[in-house]
């Protein structure tokens, strides 16, 4: 059901600020384990791009902003339909300093659930298969993308449990006296002023704002000059980090169709990416990277050259890289004494890419030629200006309110609660502790239901 | 000459520089074996192992090769104008 007021009776069980993937996935989990919700949504039907931000560093100006969409829906009314499954180094790289605080395995049956909400089919989830030793394929789907305004739309319409207010940006969070739970929200109101939303120690608060829109929240200036809900210990808003784009980093010929490696009972399009085991990533200190080879070259000289002299076709492929950064403390976003158009304070969001970012891409692809050549099975080409000259991001925000389970380093723990508050959650990107190579959505919407799960007392660990 | 100096003797005085010398000399030493226990391996590091070729990792014979190959195709291009 839509609202177009805050009801006069409030009576939820749980309240969502964001009606993006993670809030809307949330939302229906609970709704589905009979919780009535409320999401709170600061833009309106129609998906809109404002000018919430100016980056700074390697994403600059507007980037960030093609990507933050406001409206029923939120960023999957932008997104490409990408979906990755993170590995198992992903969540505990050495050469990235940070672990997740939740076993990856516990993981693995949100990203199945995830799969369908996203239109994909959950056996791709887990699939790998060997490519040459050290590197394995992993398929990425990219059919059309999900958009969840239009197919969720009608289900929330109908929905008894689930009430959705739209226009309505949360300008304060209260807390108590204590600073352990959340008591109440603060609404701006479309016609202008302000509502106040009482919320009960037992109702949990989900903040699901976007990768950029939680620490935005969480780092709302009060009125009483005191430091801000969920920035007790200063970390909201730092360790921001994208997935760097090189692209056409490399290129690669081989004996071997990269495009013929596809799982069978899988719809998609074909994308895919090779990715180091982590047995030679941490011999070698490699961060998260997907090596992208799908842009295969009809008779690439380099090709016909190895294969007249191997008397065996050989393949050329372009090779896109998209790597991980390391979590860096001082990459983050701050509050601006401007205001967007939603009366929320414009952030200021600085991210560079440190040597080991950009050296990790090159790592890697040398990495696969000298195992290509020890084999005799291909040849890499490694374009230096494409990866210490040229960057790309893709819109992804992550770790501004990460999770951890030191409150001193991180903002959240592992159930994503916000740390010394009973009643204070937060889904969304902003949680990843680190990056790793695969593009987010998939996680956002399974880390949602596993937080759904957690409010029902139905969580796996 | 070593100065006078009341209530030490020359005896004391030779003890006294004789000490901070074995001191200073066994200071040295710990910390000439310290750093060197601290200091990194000494680095061998192999040659690498390929050759490069306009960015590709190819073997010698191979880049020769695809030297040759470009400079006969270049002189096909030349020919071709005659």
């Amino acid at each position: 059901m839509f609202l177009t007021d805050l009801p006069t009776a409030p009576r939820y069980d749980v309240v969502i600020v964001g009606a993006g993937p993670a809030g809307l996935s949330c939302a229906m989990a609970l709704s589905a384990a009979g919780r009535r919700v409320l999401v709170i949504e600061s833009g309106g039907d129609a998906a809109v791009v404002g000018d919430h931000s100016v980056g700074y560093g390697h994403f600059a100006g507007g980037y960030w902003n093609q990507h933050w969409v406001r409206g029923l829906g939120g960023t999957s009314q932008a997104w490409t339909g990408w979906c990755t499954i993170p590995t198992p180094l992903d969540f505990d790289n050495p050469a990235v300093g940070v672990t997740w605080p939740i076993a990856y395995e516990s993981m693995t049956p949100y990203w199945r659930r995830a799969a369908p909400i996203l239109d994909h089919r959950a056996a791709f989830v887990g699939y790998q298969a060997p490519f040459v030793p050290g590197f394995v394929y992993r398929p990425v789907p990219t059919m059309a993308p999900t958009r969840f305004a239009e197919k969720f739309g009608p289900v929330l319409r109908a929905s008894s449990e689930i009430h959705v207010l739209l226009e309505h940006p949360v300008v304060g969070l209260e807390p108590n006296a204590a600073r352990s739970t959340l008591t109440g929200l603060t609404l701006a109101r479309p016609a202008g002023g302000t509502r106040r939303l009482a919320v009960t120690p037992a109702q949990p608060v989900v903040i699901a704002a976007g990768g950029l829109g939680n620490a935005q929240l969480l780092l709302l200036p009060r009125a009483d000059g005191g430091v801000s809900v969920g920035n007790e210990s200063g970390v909201a808003g730092r360790y921001l980090m994208e997935h760097p784009q090189f692209t056409l980093a490399g290129e690669v010929v081989t004996d071997a169709e990269l495009d013929r490696l596809w799982p069978a009972d899988n719809t998609g399009s074909g994308m895919h990416v090779l990715v180091a085991e982590p047995t030679l990533a941490r011999e070698r200190g490699l961060l998260g990277a997907g090596l992208q080879c799908s842009r295969k070259t009809p008779d690439h000289p380099m090709a016909r050259f190895f294969g007249a002299a191997r008397g065996r076709p050989y393949f050329h492929y372009e090779i896109t890289i998209r790597g991980e950064m390391r979590p860096a403390e001082h990459n983050r976003v701050v509050p601006t004494t401007e205001r967007d158009a939603f009366g929320l304070p414009r952030l200021a969001a600085r991210c560079v890419l440190d040597a080991g970012d950009h050296r990790n891409a090159e790592d890697t692809l040398r990495a696969l030629g000298e195992t290509l050549m020890r084999l005799d099975r291909g040849r890499v080409r490694v374009n230096n200006d494409r990866i210490y000259h040229q960057i790309d991001g893709q819109g992804h925000t992550l770790g501004t309110t990460r999770m951890g389970a030191d409150p001193e380093t991180s903002v959240v723990d592992g159930d994503c609660r916000v740390h010394g508050y009973t009643n204070l959650f937060v889904a969304g990107s902003s949680v990843f502790p680190s990056g790793g190579y695969a593009n987010p959505t998939i996680t956002i919407v399974a880390l949602a239901l596993r937080l759904a799960d957690q409010l029902t007392g139905k969580a796996t660990t | 000459m070593t100065p006078s100096t009341p209530g030490l003797s020359r005896r004391a005085w030779f003890g006294l520089g004789g000490a901070a010398l074995m001191a200073t000399a066994a200071t040295a030493w710990r910390l000439r074996s310290s750093s060197a226990e601290a200091a990194p391996p000494p680095r061998a590091d192999a040659a690498i192992p390929y050759a490069d070729h306009d960015g590709w990792m190819v073997s010698t014979a191979e880049k020769q090769a695809l030297q040759a190959g470009a400079a006969d195709l270049a002189a096909d291009r030349a020919g071709a104008g005659h």
